[in-house]
């Protein structure tokens, strides 16, 4: 199989020299880009290669957005990156779901002359980012430590600094994950002394079912719950669901969700959920290919942190132009 | 012949819950002879041997093995030990080779003791097989060769080990008379190597060519060791039975219908069978005789669809009819009984109710689909006491019968079924004399009923003393069909190896 | 050899119906034994666990998905079948429900029938691969499996589709019709009850266990297999179809990318309530009493806080105890050697 597409790639680039004519007018040329997410099905990657794809039309470059189905599947999106090597294209876009594992498929990309951009979540090879690196230029991303860290800050002031908080993850094997609890506990820890934590328990993958169950479970053994956080959609979503199984009065127990989805949405306009933090899955697609169009055509050197931003939106400015943006259904 | 003791049992018994199964046996058995061990279904003599072999414990006695009091408690002990069995159904791994299966557990290796040395294996497996004079390639894969030739791979298997005992568990019971044949020489090439052989077989005329002792025994009971020289078939089973049986008996005169029931003509199939045609009247036993593979399971399995005929035509009653299936042969009122009840014929885990109305179920339903217990069971208990089947009640699992009361049961489900043609495929194989006799007096009653019977069977005794008229094939040809009162062995073998030259 | 006298085991020695019908039961009642211990273990560590709240929201609505797939499940396995595509089976059903009834703003009745019947079409498409195409059940279920899993994703363009405009669609599962019990626990035990009767009191359960303990001679019986293995994989998918709606109900919309991994609890479920893998044997109360094994053990786990990798470990060492005690009990019964 890797022979096969090794020989198309060879074909097909020798084709693209022939077709050229010359490398004088690479500026003219639709680049080709490869985008390596985490994960396909979730919204949130949905929204990041619509912001890829549209800036690519932009720019004169074809974005092929691919990503494995659940975002537990290191090995599968591994052999995306390596198949994405072998087809030579002008830059690939990386989302690290393997942070060590992708190192040396990213130096393999590195010593056949492709340029990569990471987005959402960079590799740990060693060695900074950069022009230098054998890794990637850089990264477009969330800083998720910092998202985690508003959401605590928000949270703590929702319930007036005390009371039993539980956080419910989707993932304690994915970096971003980690960090939305990570960046969460240590605040609350350092901050709000007053609040008592739960132990974090995960909905692996995001399922909403079961993070239904959990927290239907939670709210039966802790009847002074005061707030809940959960650090995605799919999780968020599931809180909500259990507090209405609950029969709860809304807004009783505060909660604080993760991204955005219709559903989430209509929660928090109905202040089922009190709010979430929304990234810019918009912004980070659009950066990557920003980033590495300019590298390629102009020797632009990109910077090694593109930051894209993280806001905490409620029902009050939910329909602000600015928030609505970055929010998808 | 007859050298030193090899092994001997005393006083053996083994109880299971609720029954002794055997009770206080004695047995011995010689270097360099056959001894057979003889009893009906249920006699204990599977027990005994899984004693011997390991498979189970004994409760009391003693066994003595060249010499020394020892206690086989395992399969692996008894291996070591120098015990063989070789089981009535072939433990062989159909996948492998000749020399693979031989030498399984045991493969020869390389000095890195990781990997096979497999030209030392068909080497040693080609030296083994010489020794015993089988004629073998021991590279050929098992599942490719016949049954016959398995075998001799179970027994060289067996002799591999370098074990002084060999239990040979009914090993001719799907075997030809020529396989069955080869397989003497070998037995007798072993005695005179100086192996003991315990030899356990329902084929009492084998015993006269190859046994040296008959050992009886009867309801867990040791009744009497003999030498062959000074005894008789008719002495053994009675023995076995306890009572007098007659293997000479005939049908007795029936009036016999004049309407054909069933008529095939021109049956063909692709692999084997050539143009059949026969009749089968009202009321009749058609028996079917031939040697293995001479095409009669096979003609069975055609005319009630289980395989595809090439060509061929079917009348019941007169009337043309397509047997596409078997779903197509029950509705026409065909009932087949398998010579492999337990494959073909029976559910063993679940009751005997549930195989009683098997093939009528949709009898035992209202309108809404709904099952009617009460029913069932009432023809189940119906069935039981009909056709004698021994067990405590309607709801024992199949699996805990005898094979005789499994053979019944088959029966009774197709008389559910109130199928006018029972097609029985070898109706007594693995049954005990004295059930056998309650098979034949079952088919007796049937036939007078106005059922009407083909009845395939590879022994010739009991060809002859049920069919009324009896079909032989050879070769997937019909070569003749015989009145009773023209019949006998010799004239049925004559059309048996009527081959094609 | 012996065996025609070890038939005199079981009910018919006793004079008394009630302990004949316990012997005959007797690996139900280890399991609701089971059951029991672990209910009274985790309610004397923290009383709150047999709160009427934690019952009915924390253990029995956390069956109700599971549950539905597992009593389904359970035809296909007493045929010594499998069918892996029931997890992403439910998603697909959840899909074309939410697609119907909300784009097309049918009634709330309509989602069961929208559901049942695409599950059943996906069933008996199974069924047809298996009895037909004469494929292994496992490989014919995984390619609907994974088949179901893309055809959700592309119908739902990979977004959620929400029932809000339904009314009252999420009381399916979370309303309570009678007293404080959950619709979807009162729908799972309703569909439990139906399947009970199909297995034991009609002509398809029959033809089900017939199957499982031999297919060959249950054709050679005159039975069209055949046709009977593409009616079970349609019951099996009925079942699936239904929980599809309860998981919608729950959930307040269609997931697409939910459902993957659903068929292994199933089967779990019904595998530590005794039903054999190898065919031929089972009870729906098993598979009701193994799944709520499943779901007490991890409610009660996530109430006394242990650590969720914990979790998964005690969850599978449950399952190896399970189905080895039954093996264990049926060896010394002498129903198997």
């Amino acid at each position: 199989m890797k022979k096969l597409l090794t020989g198309i790639a060879a074909v097909s680039a020798l084709a693209l020299v022939v077709s050229t004519g010359s490398a004088v007018h690479a500026a003219d040329k639709t680049l080709n880009l490869q985008f390596i997410a985490k994960g396909f099905t979730h919204q949130f990657w949905q929204a990041v290669k619509k912001g890829a794809e549209d800036e690519a039309k932009k720019m004169n470059a074809t974005v092929n957005f691919v990503g494995p189905a659940s975002e537990t599947m290191i090995d599968t999106q591994l052999q995306m990156l390596d198949s994405a090597v072998a087809l030579k294209p002008d830059g690939i876009g990386y989302a690290a779901l393997g942070t060590t594992e992708s190192c040396s498929h990213l130096a393999a990309a590195n010593k056949a002359g492709i340029p990569v951009y990471m987005f959402d979540t960079a590799a740990k090879c060693g060695g900074t980012l950069g022009t230098a690196s054998t890794t990637a230029l850089g990264v477009a991303y969330t800083d998720s430590l910092g998202a985690g860290k508003l959401a605590a800050d928000k949270m703590g002031a929702l319930i007036g600094g005390k009371g039993k908080v539980f956080v419910i993850g989707h993932s304690q094997t994915n970096q971003t994950g980690i960090d939305r609890v990570a960046g969460f506990v240590n605040e609350i820890k350092a901050k709000f002394k007053g609040i008592t934590l739960l132990p974090v328990q995960y909905a692996e993958g995001g399922d909403n079912q079961k993070a239904q169950d959990i927290v239907s479970t939670v709210l039966v053994s802790n009847k002074d719950l005061k707030g809940v956080y959960g650090t995605n959609e799919g999780v968020a979503e599931g809180a909500g669901q259990a507090f209405k199984a609950a029969k709860l009065n809304k807004g009783k127990i505060k909660l604080i969700g993760f991204d955005s989805g219709a559903q989430q949405i209509a929660n928090i306009k109905s202040g089922l959920e009190t709010g979430a933090i929304t990234q810019n899955p918009i912004g980070i697609g659009a950066k990557t290919v920003d980033n590495l169009v300019n590298y390629i055509r102009n020797k632009t050197v990109p910077g090694v942190v593109t930051d894209t931003g993280f806001y905490y939106y409620d029902a009050k400015n939910v329909a602000d132009p600015k928030i609505a943006a970055d929010l998808y259904n | 012949m007859a050298g030193s003791q090899l092994l001997s049992l005393e006083g053996v018994s083994k109880e299971f819950p609720g029954v002794k199964a055997l009770d206080n046996v004695r047995f011995d058995l010689n270097a360099g002879e056959v001894h057979a061990i003889v009893g009906e279904n249920g006699a204990g003599k599977s027990t005994l041997m899984k004693i011997l072999s390991g498979i189970y414990k004994k409760d009391t006695g003693v066994i003595t093995y060249q010499g020394d009091h020892v206690n086989v408690s395992s399969p692996h002990e008894a291996q070591s030990l120098g015990i063989s069995i070789i089981h009535q159904e072939l433990n062989l791994m159909p996948h492998l080779t000749v020399a693979e299966n031989i030498f399984i557990g045991r493969e020869p290796r390389r000095k890195s003791r990781i990997f096979l040395n497999n030209s030392k294996l068909v080497k040693d497996a080609q030296a083994l097989l010489d020794e015993l004079n089988i004629v073998l390639d021991p590279k050929e894969l098992v599942g490719e060769m016949t049954i016959a030739r398995q075998q001799m791979v179970e027994i060289a298997k067996a002799v591999s080990y370098r074990g002084e005992v060999i239990i040979m568990d009914e090993p001719t019971s799907s075997l030809t008379p020529s396989e069955t044949e080869a397989l003497f020489k070998i037995i007798n090439s072993l005695k005179a190597n100086g192996k003991g052989i315990i030899y356990i077989s329902h084929r009492l005329e084998e015993l006269d060519v190859i046994s040296d002792r008959i050992t009886v025994i009867r309801d867990g009971q040791y009744v009497k060791t003999m030498k062959t020289k000074e005894t008789s078939i008719p002495e053994v089973i009675s023995l076995m039975v306890g009572r007098k049986v007659d293997q000479d008996q005939r049908p007795d005169k029936r009036a016999l219908s004049k309407d054909v029931v069933l008529k095939a003509e021109n049956i063909s199939t692709k692999k084997l069978l050539k143009d059949v045609s026969f009749e089968l009247r009202k009321g009749e036993i058609l028996g079917f005789a031939g040697l293995m593979g001479a095409g009669r399971t096979e003609l069975a399995r055609a005319l009630i669809g289980a395989d595809p005929k090439t060509s061929g035509k079917v009348w019941l009653k007169g009337q043309e009819i397509s047997i596409k299936n078997p779903h197509d042969a029950v509705q026409a009122g065909i009932g087949y009984l398998s010579e492999d009840r337990k494959r073909y014929g029976l559910l063993l885990i679940q009751d005997i109710t549930f195989n009683v109305i098997m093939a009528s179920i949709p009898k035992y339903v209202n309108k809404f689909g709904i099952f009617k217990k009460g029913p069932a069971a009432g023809i189940a208990r119906d069935s039981i006491a009909k056709l004698r089947i021994r067990t405590p009640s309607e709801k024992q699992f199949v699996k805990n019968l005898s094979g005789g009361n499994q053979q019944k049961v088959v029966i009774a489900k197709w008389l559910a079924r109130d199928c006018e043609i029972l097609i029985f495929d070898e109706p007594t194989r693995g049954i005990d004399v004295g059930a056998k006799d309650e098979i034949y007096k079952l088919l007796t009653q049937l036939a007078n009923e106005g059922k009407s019977i083909i009845m395939i069977s590879s022994e010739l005794p009991e060809v002859l003393r049920m069919s009324d008229r009896i079909a032989v094939m050879c070769e997937g040809r019909l070569t003749g069909i015989i009145e009773n009162k023209d019949a006998d062995q010799n004239l049925i073998m004559q059309y048996a190896t009527k081959f094609r030259d | 050899m012996s065996t025609t006298v070890k038939a005199t085991t079981s009910e018919e020695v006793s004079g008394n119906k009630f302990m004949a019908l316990i012997r005959r039961e007797i690996g139900q009642v280890f399991a609701i034994a089971g059951l029991v211990i672990i209910f009274a273990f985790f309610s004397f560590m923290k009383p709150v666990f047999y709160s009427w709240a934690n019952v009915s929201n924390g253990i029995l609505m956390s069956t109700t998905v599971t549950g539905l797939l597992a009593v389904g499940i359970t035809f296909v396995i007493i045929t010594g079948g499998i069918d892996l595509s029931i997890g992403t089976g439910t998603t697909l059903c959840a899909i074309l429900v939410a697609h119907y009834v909300v784009g097309w703003h049918l009634p709330l009745w309509s989602g069961f029938v929208i559901g049942m019947s695409f599950g059943a079409l996906i069933g008996a498409l199974n069924g047809a691969m298996i009895a037909f195409l004469k494929l292994p059940p496992f490989i014919a279920t995984l390619a609907t499996m994974k088949a179901a899993q893309g055809l959700a994703l592309i119908i739902s363009h990979l977004t959620p589709i929400r029932f809000d405009t339904v009314k009252g669609w999420e009381s399916i599962a979370q309303g309570n019709l009678i007293g404080s019990i959950p619709n979807g626990v009162l729908i799972l035990f309703g569909a439990a009850i139906v399947a009970w009767f199909i297995l034991n009191r009609t002509v398809i359960g029959r033809y089900t266990f017939a199957i499982g303990s031999n297919g060959e001679a249950t054709k050679l019986s005159g039975v069209k297999v055949e046709r009977w293995l593409i009616l079970i994989y349609a019951l099996c998918g009925l079942f699936v179809g239904l929980a599809a709606v309860v998981l919608t109900a729950r959930l307040g919309a269609a997931e697409p990318d939910l459902g993957l991994g659903y068929e292994l609890e199933a089967i779990a479920a019904v595998i530590i309530g005794g039903t054999s893998l190898l065919g031929g044997k089972g009870t729906i109360s098993g598979t009701i009493i193994g799944a709520l094994i499943m779901a007490v053990l991890t409610n009660g786990l996530r109430i006394l806080q242990v650590q969720q990798e914990w979790q998964y470990v005690v969850v599978g060492i449950v399952i190896v105890i399970a189905v080895f005690g039954d093996n264990v009990r049926r060896r010394r019964a002498g129903e198997i050697s």
